[in-house]
Formats: structure tokens, C-alpha cells, sequence
């Protein structure tokens, strides 16, 4: 039965792919981090759709950018706050510049304090190695005003990605991690725990911006709004492929569904139009500067 | 567990692997993205089954064009086109391609061995990631190749510092600049590294121009099996540590079995400096050989105990694992562990058959083919120019290529391996000694 099923999978992908419409999806993110996975999971359900997509993963957001530029076909990409806020402020590598009608998907991720062998006590009070990970230079400050209130003296160090950074934490290299949901839920599963919430309070976890509560606490809003866009459409293409997206997202047999785990590891705002987009990405931008 | 083991995912998985060690450049990836629908249809135990039977057999496979060709299957069969092709050229094709058969096989059956050993004490293999653990192994890496490549120290060191240097040209994210850019948007993304690779080291052991003639290939092969598996039996001690070295490299994030294969060939290098120049090719041979086959088992171990892929296409095989609604926990190291365990046996056992029997009868095919090294030369530039167009940067490719060439053949007497590898580690060990001063200093 699965020889048969294989063979007709087969003869009707084969002539498939010679007539499918071509996509390309660009991870801007790390090879192995959260951004990878989720254009990962993208490039499954796409295909399921039918698409030919061609999977990029540059490994960083200053070598996709540079990829994003010579790709004309049409392309999926996300773009983060804390890279373009980076870029501008000139610490890191590269901005882009994009349009409100290019953007397919809205969302905005807050970052979590996570341990495996330490605790909120000890992290209040004694000093210790906190693992972060790119835009490094805006998470960097983030710590620094952390020393200033706590009156510890944690160090930040930088780590390519999430998942160089939870083996350091699962290691003891480091015994803090500044994570993203789906990574600090990975780490809860091991056996960590997430203790600050970098964002708005969460059940169980404190927003560490609001316990500070002083001129520096913007800093501590740590994470990123993230903005996916669909380039080098036309308007019925970009119409259809922001459909498919926003079904994707909803569909509970859909790669982008586990990824997200029913949408409750993402705070995507299907409502927000195109423009509302570019202005609250701004905002953010504005912020993390 | 033995039910799940269908013996069409590992038929799958065999043939994916064949897919991926043939086609220079393609590497696991590559091929699990190209079949990816197909890959959507199996269940997660079976996903495990056809990526390590894919890992394993690519590795075996990819070493047979390198011997017989001098065409890298991948970036860790550059220790089988120098020395194994070399040995095909001087007539021992058959005990190179045994040896890499055997190294291949016996090393997997010491990766699950050792996997089994250690899986009570795995949290403490991880110890392995510490920054200064990492700068340690390639501090150790550089001083071995400087001592034991093919030329004097001098020289070696030259070319170590040479290949960091290609390496390092483009966009450095631990340096957060651009080195050797130029302002040029290609020379931002870095040098493509198999390009350089081929360019480098194939094409010239593919041309044999030592005195600007091309020679033919066409060298008649002494094919007396039992002598040749006396003769691998004989250094069996070299499979033996090569897995010990294989087993911890395959740990190293983003290289893996490539940094196995080539760490392992120069302590191997630096043990048979006095030897008799056939078996010092063997033992080189086998000790690459043996070490990528291993490295391409404990790759999965991040994955396996700890969730967290460390290579592309470990990312994707998660993705497609979460995708069923599975994940990597505590719960399932038992079963994944032990189908994978079990699927790697039997790969690298039809690989044994596949690239040692099968390979036999490729040499008598070769050995009436005068045009050899002109169908391998033009069949080189057809995946340069292709992985160009994939990367819409072909010219870009075809200059790097070009130049590339320009320096094997300028180098043409010298032992030209530590450029590749140190092209190849220059991130990883940039990575590691930043990450240490950061630590301790």
C-alpha cells in the first residue's frame, strides 16, 4: 500500500513541480533559531499548497538582506524591529526599507528570562552570565540597565543563535538565557523555568519592564515586532498568498499551527492593515534605537 | 519499535543518500528540500529512519567519485580526493574504495556503541560545547596540521592563515563588519566554499599538470580482494581512534562529520609520517572515511537528547517532527535512540554493498575511458555554474571558480588541505575564541 502510495505520490508531484507556481521563502534570521523554524514550518505548508518553494537560509540577517536583494521572483521574508533598529542606530549590519503594501503578516513577540540551574532570587540578587542573542547591542543595554536596578553585575554573552544558546544554558555556560516564547517553552520542557517576562505580564510571570518602572524600563521591552512581507507580486498574487497565509496560521494540521502552537506562542493581530503595520514597526524601531 | 522500521522509509532514506553524496553540493539539506512532499507523508519514526539512513549512506557513496574521479561528493570527501584518488591513479583504486567501504561501516558500528556507553552520561558529552572545550579542540586542530601537512611548517602555517583569511571575506557577525568587501555586494555574502573547494583542490587532482600536459586516466587497477582486505585488516587500529575523533566532531555545530573527516585525516597524518607511502594513503583514507560515517551519527545526539539541531537539516527534520505533533524530550530519547540506532546499521551495511561491490564494476568502466578527466572538468563546471544560478550570483561564481583554479594550479606541488580546511573552520573557531574571551577575560 505505501509502495503504491509512494509511486503515485511520486507521478503526480514529479510533472507537479514543473508547473507549480514558484516561491521563495528567506529566513533573515539564524540558521537554527526562531525564525528558521518558522520559515521552515512556511515552506512546508506552502508546498502543501502546491508552491515550488526555494528555501533560503543565509544564516544571518546582514547575509539575507544582501540574498533578498537579488531575488526577483516572488518572495516571503520577515524583517524584525531590533534588526532594523540596530542597523539605523548603526550598531549592526544593515536596514531595510519596505512598503505598507508589501506586509502579509503582523505580530509581536516579547523575549523571557529562562534558567536550568539558577532561580529569580539568585538572578535578583547575585551576578551571573546571561546568554543573548542578535540584535546583540540592543539586548547588551537591556542588562545594563538590569545591573542598574537589580545592583548586580550579570554579563551579557553574545551567541549566534537560540540554539547555541540554550546548549550553553543547558550546559552551565551561561545561567541565564534571554529567549523567544517557542525557544523558553522548549527550555520548560527540559526542565528550565522562565521567570521574567520581557514584555507584558503572562500568567505566572511578571513583566520585568513594569517591576522596574523607571525612564530606562522602554529598554527592557525586549523583543521584536515582526512584519512578514510579500515582495515581487502582483496585487491578485499578494491577495491570494495573504489568504493562504492567515489560513495556514488558523489550519490546526498546518506545520505554522505546531509551530506556534495554536497561535499561543505568537501575538499576531490579523486586524492590523498594512499601514497600521509600518506604523507600530516604527514605533518599536523607535524604541529599541 | 522493529514494526515501525518499514523497510520502505529505509529504502527512502538509502536512496536519498545515494541522491546526496552523488551530486556534489547537494548535501542533506538539498536533498530533503528537493523531496520534500514526499518526506511529508511519513510519520516521525519513520523520519528518523530516513535521516539517518540518508546521513550515513550519503557519506559512503560520496566517496566513490572522489576516488575515482577526484570530484568531492561533499566537503568532507576532500581527504578521499587527495589521497584516495591518488591511490587510484597509481593503480590501487580497489583498496582505496575498500577502505573507505570498510572504514565507513565498522565506524558506524563503533558510533552506536560509544552512543550506548554514553547515553546515561550524556549531559556531561554536552560539556563538549563549553567555549574554551571548542577553542581547545581547534587550537589542537591547527597546531596538528601545521606540523604534519605535506610541506614545511612555514609553509603550512602560510596556508593556514591564507584559508582563515578566504574564510573570513564577508560580512563577519562576531566582528559585526565587513572584511575584504570592498563594498561589493557578492564579496559580502563570503566566498561559496565548495566553489573554491573544487577549484582548489579537484580540478587540479583531476588534471594531474605537472608538467602542463594532461595525462590520461586511463591506469589499470589491481583488483586482488583478499589482499586488499588483509590489508585494511591489518590497520584496523586507525578505524578504531578515527571513531573516537569522528564521534566527538560530529558535536561541532554547522560542521560536524566535514570537521571529523578532516581533523581525522591529519592525526593520521601525523601518525604515519614514517610508513610505507601505500598504507600512510590507506590509513589517511580510512581514518576520513571512518570519521565522517561516525560524525554522521552523533550529529543527531543535540537533536536526539536535548531537542536542538545544530546542522540546516536537523532543523528540518525537527520542523517536520513537530509538524506530526512529536517533539524531542525526555520521553522519546529511548525510541529515537534506538531506531535510529538500528537504521544506521542497516544503512551503513547497504551502503558497504553499494559503494565497494558496485564500485568494483565502475572501475573496470573507467578503465576504458581516456576522456576522463575532460567529462569531469566540464561536469565540475556544470554545478558551478548551476549553483551560481541558484544563488543568482553565477559570474560571481564562475571568477571565484576561475581564481580558485588559478591558485591549485599555482600550488600545484603542495599539500593544499589546510587552505580548504581552515576556509571551512574559520566561523567555528572565530566563534569559539570570542566566545572565550567574552567568558574569561
Amino acid at each position: 500500500m505505501k509502495l503504491t502510495s509512494l509511486a503515485t505520490i511520486l507521478a503526480l508531484v514529479l510533472p507537479t513541480i514543473a508547473v507549480a507556481e514558484e516561491l521563495n521563502i528567506l529566513n533573515t534570521g539564524s540558521e537554527t533559531g526562531s525564525l528558521a523554524q518558522e520559515t521552515i514550518a512556511l515552506t512546508q505548508d506552502f508546498t502543501a499548497l502546491g508552491y515550488t518553494v526555494n528555501f533560503e537560509n543565509p544564516g544571518n540577517h546582514c547575509l539575507a538582506i544582501e540574498r533578498a536583494k537579488k531575488i526577483s521572483e516572488p518572495l516571503i521574508m520577515p524583517w524584525a524591529s531590533d534588526y532594523e533598529a540596530g542597523g539605523r542606530a548603526g550598531t549592526d549590519c544593515v536596514t531595510y526599507e519596505f512598503k505598507a503594501e508589501n506586509v502579509i503578516r503582523y505580530n509581536r513577540t516579547s523575549l523571557q528570562l529562562c534558567t536550568v540551574n539558577s532561580n529569580v532570587d539568585d538572578f535578583n540578587t547575585k551576578s551571573g552570565l546571561i546568554g543573548i542573542t542578535p540584535a546583540w547591542p540592543i539586548q547588551e543595554r537591556a542588562v545594563g540597565v538590569i545591573n542598574k536596578h537589580f545592583n548586580t553585575e550579570h554579563r551579557a554573552i553574545q551567541y549566534n543563535g537560540s540554539g547555541d544558546l540554550k546548549t550553553a544554558l543547558f550546559n552551565g555556560e551561561v545561567s541565564y538565557a534571554i529567549l523567544s516564547p517557542k525557544h523558553a517553552a522548549n527550555v520548560v520542557e527540559i526542565g528550565g523555568h522562565c521567570f521574567y517576562s520581557l514584555g507584558n505580564a503572562l500568567p505566572n510571570m511578571p513583566s520585568l519592564p513594569e517591576l522596574v518602572n523607571n525612564e530606562d524600563s522602554r529598554y527592557l521591552y525586549l523583543g521584536w515586532d515582526i512584519v512578514f512581507l510579500a515582495l515581487h507580486m502582483t496585487a491578485e498574487q499578494f491577495e491570494i498568498v495573504r489568504k493562504q497565509f492567515a489560513d495556514i496560521h488558523n489550519n490546526p494540521t498546518s506545520a505554522m499551527y505546531t509551530y506556534t502552537a495554536g497561535n499561543t506562542l505568537l501575538e499576531t493581530d490579523w486586524a492590523v492593515t498594512g499601514d497600521q503595520a509600518v506604523e507600530k514597526f516604527e514605533q518599536s524601531v523607535d524604541a529599541l534605537k | 519499535m522493529l514494526e515501525s522500521i518499514a523497510f520502505q522509509s529505509i529504502l527512502v532514506g538509502i536512496l536519498l543518500g545515494v541522491f546526496s553524496g552523488l551530486i556534489p553540493g547537494a548535501g542533506n539539506l538539498t536533498t530533503m528540500l528537493l523531496f520534500f512532499p514526499l518526506l511529508l507523508t511519513y510519520d516521525p519514526i519513520q523520519l528518523i529512519v530516513i535521516y539517518t539512513c540518508m546521513a550515513s549512506v550519503s557519506q559512503f557513496v560520496g566517496s566513490v567519485p572522489a576516488v575515482l574521479v577526484g570530484i568531492p561528493g561533499e566537503s568532507s570527501s576532500v581527504p578521499a580526493v587527495i589521497e584516495g584518488h591518488r591511490m587510484y591513479k597509481d593503480g590501487n583504486g580497489p583498496l582505496a574504495i575498500m577502505g573507505c567501504a570498510i572504514g565507513s561501516w565498522a565506524g558506524t558500528f563503533f558510533a552506536v556503541g560509544f552512543t550506548f556507553l554514553l547515553a546515561a552520561h550524556m549531559h556531561v558529552v554536552f560539556q563538549f560545547y563549553y567555549a574554551w572545550v571548542q577553542a581547545l579542540v581547534f587550537l589542537l586542530v591547527t597546531v596538528v596540521v601545521i606540523l604534519v601537512s605535506g610541506n614545511k611548517p612555514i609553509v603550512n602555517f602560510s596556508f593556514t592563515v591564507f584559508g582563515f583569511l578566504l574564510g573570513m571575506i564577508g560580512y563577519n557577525i562576531q566582528l559585526q563588519s565587513g572584511f575584504l568587501t570592498f563594498g561589493n555586494s557578492w564579496l559580502y555574502a563570503g566566498l561559496p566554499e565548495f566553489v573554491v573547494i573544487l577549484g582548489i583542490i579537484a580540478v587540479p587532482e583531476i588534471l594531474q599538470i605537472n608538467k602542463l600536459v594532461v595525462k590520461s586516466q586511463h591506469v589499470k587497477q589491481k583488483n586482488n580482494t583478499a589482499v586488499n582486505l588483509a590489508l585494511v585488516y591489518k590497520n584496523k587500529l586507525t578505524i578504531v581512534w578515527s571513531s573516537v575523533v569522528g564521534y566527538i566532531a560530529g558535536f561541532i555545530p554547522g560542521l560536524t562529520f566535514i570537521a571529523g573527516s578532516n581533523i581525522a585525516y591529519y592525526i593520521s597524518k601525523l601518525l604515519n609520517r614514517n610508513k610505507d607511502p601505500k598504507i600512510a594513503q590507506l590509513n589517511h583514507l580510512l581514518a576520513a572515511e571512518t570519521s565522517n560515517n561516525v560524525g554522521a551519527f552523533s550529529q543527531l545526539m543535540p537533536l536526539i537528547f536535548l531537542g536542538i539541531p545544530i546542522i540546516g537539516s536537523e532543523a528540518l527534520l525537527l520542523s517536520l517532527i513537530e509538524l506530526k505533533g512529536y517533539t524531542f524530550s525526555v520521553d522519546t530519547i529511548g525510541v529515537y535512540l534506538s531506531v535510529a540506532a538500528v537504521s544506521v546499521l542497516i544503512a551503513s551495511t547497504v551502503g558497504l554493498l553499494l559503494s565497494w561491490p558496485l564500485s568494483n564494476q565502475l572501475v573496470k568502466i573507467y578503465n576504458y575511458t581516456k576522456y576522463l578527466p575532460y567529462v569531469a572538468v566540464f561536469w565540475i563546471i556544470a554545478i558551478v555554474l548551476y549553483l551560481g544560478y541558484q544563488d543568482y550570483s553565477m559570474l560571481y561564481y564562475v571568477i571565484v571558480f576561475l581564481l580558485s583554479v588559478a591558485i591549485g594550479l599555482l600550488l600545484k606541488n603542495k599539500d593544499k588541505i589546510p587552505i580548504v580546511l581552515f576556509l571551512l573552520l574559520q566561523d567555528n573557531i572565530l566563534e569559539s575564541f570570542y566566545r572565550v574571551y567574552q567568558l574569561y577575560f
